[in-house]
């Protein structure tokens, strides 16, 4: 049967023609490949850039307004510039310096407490079996599924009645709590991933469980412990409610300091904290991801030699 | 179905072009069972990547039956591809992923599940239309790969290292079955593979591919007789390559000897099959015999069917297949059979 | 035999060991939630009350305005999170599709991701509130009048402003979370169903989306939680009737009488049994995930 319709289709396509097609593929095929490579994939590049636009149009406003005095309406563009804003916000206030570097210090913390926690968790999950691991696994997915705000007032009592409500540290374990999930995701995903070869050739190469854990687990699993803790920092940076509820307004962060100019009629300000609080995270995810190249791109010369 | 490729040309990287194909070019005839034969990096995956349209060309063309595909996308091209790791759908049985090609072509639910219940068959695995992909063995999920790939009646049957992923046992198997689907169905067909072996029972035609150009196009006799390159020579296997240099139309390393006809004067390679080789003891007469003075044996070792002698050639090694041991040092001459030795310029 | 045995204990125990410091602080976590919901029967030991009393969850079922701000609670969340699992596929596709770099993916998803909600719901009011960029363009194009006659997204019932913050900062993080297995996926087994006839578009459907079911369904549950049970943007943007869950939730807490702490607990235990729901749900596409693995080896 198959070789019937073959056959037919051979019969019908003579010589000549053949070569004709050849001829007219040389010609142009150039033209008829970039064709092909761009079918169906310009509806994708024009949804992302217009995704793209969706992303970085709202940071230019906010930018655009940061350093802006004014912006009546209905002008599209701001009328004149000035750094009133970010003056404003570390000069004549109270100061941001200091609500700036607490709340770095609390988000580093919390990555910190969250990345080596998790990494644990998630080794035991990979690697070991123990008495009741499937309700270890879900246990660890509940701060992804009920809402923070739950748990914030629920256990306000807890952390007053331990000193730990107004202190930087209840607020740091009260965000490493909620960032917990996220962070052993991630470090599950990578554990997996590395498997335990290398170690297990570590080990039989006479290395300590310590150093085999320093040379080989600790920058096979780079890439991932860095992204668990660029993740956490950010989720840290961000709380505010939970911030509230637990620092009790004695910890200032970024976020709660923030709150109150988010919808205020004085956009400038607003606009300033907004770019503040953008940079902050920013900033330390490009440190992130340069350590990562820096170390990472080592250990790719390793893997194609 | 006919099939040219013509000048394929493909390099690949963002930043650093590297030339993984470098202007192939060869004719498939109706029918025939062609394989790409060639160490693993020299380019045959990407080749049968390009004759299905996955990965595109730089230049060149594929031609089918006179007609010039390169603008076709993949599902176009009506062709039946078989991947080494089968990539069998999980989300779908084993009919449906039989009947997977027949759906996308359009054939309604009765004439395609008929259709994928005889392939089924035709593959030995009636009555396991109904089990989840992944309850199956690896050899079994290759037959059923095997199956989806023919359901559609492709035009052309594609096969990138079917059977490297299977125990030694299976891979006769599933070789025969090959070739039993092949006598059948008449489809044209292009496996690639690194095991010449394999090639050479397979095949009606072999186009050796090295760096990514074709080295030699022709039959297995034809590769294994006069191999055009020494990596050619060398892939069959069991076999030496001594470095020496030819001068006069003679091949010389250490005190081996072998003719070289017609060969320019130069540094040169040559590649003896264990086969082409016996050993005398020294100084027995029997003849021509390849050694201008004896050569010492440098160890033994056994292969069960036989014994392989390693003879030393000036820190070379030359192995001989004997039939008894050999004790170290012992002083012989060798006895080269023209048939199983070539010679190539370095 | 002696170190023999005390290798074979350390070996057990050292699981135990990996987990205990994660126990420890899911265990606050549970504890967190279990008090909340026992304040909401009536138990409050720190004030001498252990009672247990079904009052203020009755009570709560029986107010107009826990029932209104329950149904825009869920009408938000669950708009939120169709709309962003559409949108996060659509995104993760066209990643998919263009084989999207490093910088694109930084673009697309690592920005997003990385900025607050907060700051997002700013970027709402800096672009939609009534002298923002967007009625500035309309007033350009001729379309509106006046400050006043773009409707205002603070305070809007129909809370699309804050669906809007989800939807921007969940597109990109429901790709984030599949896009990775999307590109396995579809360059495994969309490749061979494009070699059997499968067009690109066919092929995405029927083989690479529902092997991504899994990631997706868990992605759009985290999506659902969140907006469902998140105080900030609805407190922000949210009009003053009905209040979502958490901001009525909150404002009872604050409230000095001590009875309304225990109604805003019984709003609290309610929000956190429809998030228990969405918890098993996602357990069990993990369950169903883990077993698939496991016949795969």
């Amino acid at each position: 049967m198959i070789e019937d319709k073959q056959g037919g289709e051979a019969n019908t396509s003579t010589q000549p023609q053949g070569r004709e097609a050849q001829g007219r593929s040389h010609a142009d095929s150039r033209q008829i490949r970039k064709a092909r490579r761009r079918n169906h994939a310009w509806v994708s590049r024009v949804f992302l850039i217009v995704h793209l636009i969706c992303v970085l149009l709202p940071l230019g406003v906010i930018v655009a307004w940061s350093f802006t005095a004014s912006w009546p309406w209905p002008d599209l563009l701001p009328q004149q510039l000035s750094s009133r804003g970010l003056v404003e916000l570390f000069l004549s206030r109270q100061g941001l310096g200091p609500v700036l570097a607490q709340s770095i210090a609390i988000a580093l913390a919390s990555a910190l407490l969250a990345t080596i926690i998790a990494a644990c968790a998630a080794r035991a999950l990979a690697f070991h079996d123990f008495f009741g691991k499937e309700l270890f696994r879900f246990a660890t997915v509940l701060p992804f599924l009920i809402p923070s705000t739950v748990f914030a007032m629920g256990i306000q009592v807890l952390f007053i009645r331990a000193g730990l409500a107004n202190t930087a540290v209840g607020v740091v374990i009260a965000h490493t709590i909620v960032a917990l999930p996220y962070a052993i995701a991630i470090m599950s995903e990578v554990t997996v991933a590395a498997g335990q070869r290398l170690e297990q050739q570590a080990r039989v190469l006479g290395a300590s469980s310590l150093r085999t854990c320093l040379h080989v687990q600790i920058p096979q699993l780079l890439p991932g412990i860095l992204s668990a803790a660029s993740m956490v920092y950010i989720i840290s940076f961000s709380q505010y409610f939970l911030t509230l509820l637990i620092g009790g307004g004695a910890v200032k962060t970024l976020a709660t300091v923030m709150f109150p100019f988010l919808t205020s009629g004085d956009r400038t300000i607003a606009s300033a904290y907004g770019l503040v609080f953008l940079l902050s995270t920013l900033m330390v995810f490009f440190l992130f991801e340069m350590l990562l190249k820096r170390f990472a791109s080592r250990e790719v010369s390793y893997f194609e030699g | 179905m006919e099939m040219k490729v013509q000048e394929i040309t493909v390099s690949l990287g963002r930043r650093v072009k590297r030339t993984i194909l470098d202007s192939v070019s060869f004719d498939v005839k109706e029918g025939e069972f062609l394989s790409l034969l060639g160490a693993s990096g020299a380019g045959k995956s990407t080749l049968l990547k390009v004759i299905a349209g996955i990965t595109v060309q730089d230049s060149g063309s594929i031609i089918f039956d006179g007609q010039a595909i390169d603008h076709l996308a993949p599902h176009r091209r009506n062709i039946g591809f078989v991947f080494q790791d089968t990539r069998l759908f999980p989300n779908m049985n084993v009919e449906e992923n039989v009947a997977f090609p027949c759906k996308m072509a359009g054939m309604s639910r009765k004439e395609r599940m008929e259709r994928a219940h005889t392939l089924l068959e035709c593959v030995q695995l009636d009555g396991f239309g109904n089990r989840q992909v992944t309850s199956l063995s690896g050899g079994q999920q290759q037959r059923v790969a095997l199956a989806r790939a023919l359901a559609a009646q492709p035009r052309v049957l594609l096969l990138d290292e079917p059977f490297s992923g299977l125990d030694e046992d299976l891979r006769d198997d599933m070789r025969s079955l090959l070739l039993r689907l092949h006598r059948d169905f008449g489809t044209t067909t292009i496996m690639v593979t690194h095991d010449a072996v394999e090639a050479l029972e397979m095949s009606d035609r072999i186009v050796y591919i090295s760096l990514g150009c074709v080295e030699q196009d022709g039959t297995p006799m034809e590769l294994y007789a006069q191999p055009q390159t020494k990596e050619i020579a060398a892939c069959f296997g069991d076999c030496s390559t001594l470095e020496g240099s030819v001068s006069d139309g003679v091949f010389l390393a250490s005190s081996l000897q072998l003719a070289a006809e017609g060969m320019a004067d130069g540094p040169a390679e040559a590649v003896v099959r264990y086969q082409a080789v016996s050993l005398r003891e020294a100084g027995v007469d029997v003849g021509h015999h390849a050694t201008r003075r004896p050569l010492l044996i440098r160890c033994s070792v056994y292969r069960g069917d036989t014994h392989l002698a390693r003879v030393d050639v000036e820190g070379q090694t030359l192995t001989v297949p004997a039939e008894q041991s050999f004790i170290p040092g012992m002083a012989v001459d060798v006895v080269v059979d023209d048939q199983g030795y070539f010679i190539y310029p370095m | 035999m002696k170190p023999l045995k005390a290798r074979r204990i350390r070996q057990r125990i050292t699981p135990y060991l990996l987990v205990t410091p994660t126990i420890i602080l899911v265990g606050v976590f549970v504890y967190g939630v279990v008090n909340g919901v026992l304040q909401g029967f009536g138990i409050m030991p720190f004030l001498g009350r252990t009672e247990l009393t079904l009052d203020y969850y009755i009570e709560a079922l029986n107010r107009n305005d826990f029932l209104a701000s329950l149904n825009y609670s869920l009408y938000l969340s669950l708009t939120s999170a169709v709309l962003a699992l559409i949108g996060g596929i659509a995104l993760s596709a066209a990643l998919t599709r263009v084989r999207a770099s490093r910088t694109i993916q930084l673009f697309n998803i690592q920005i997003p991701l990385m900025t607050a909600h907060t700051i997002v719901a700013l970027f709402l009011v800096s672009l939609f509130s009534g002298s923002g960029l967007f009625p500035r363009l309309l007033y350009w194009l001729g379309m509106i009048d006046d400050v006043g006659a773009f409707p205002s997204i603070i305070g809007g019932a129909s809370g699309w402003g804050i669906i809007l913050v989800y939807l921007w900062k969940e597109i990109p993080f429901i790709a984030f979370y599949t896009a990775t297995i999307m590109m396995h996926v579809s360059s495994r087994y969309g490749e061979a169903a494009n070699t059997l006839g499968a067009s690109s578009l066919r092929s995405f459907f029927s083989v690479t989306l529902p092997l991504c079911r899994g990631a997706l369904t868990k992605a759009s549950l985290i999506v659902f939680a969140f907006a469902f049970g998140s105080y900030e943007i609805p407190f922000l943007l949210g009009p003053t009737l009905p209040k979502a869950l958490p901001v009525l939730a909150y404002l009872e807490f604050q409230n000095p009488d001590i009875l309304n702490r225990s109604y805003a607990m019984a709003i609290n235990g309610i929000m956190a049994l429809i998030c228990c729901i969405a918890a098993l749900a996602y357990f069990l596409v993990l369950q169903r995930e883990r077993k698939e693995r496991k016949s795969d080896d």
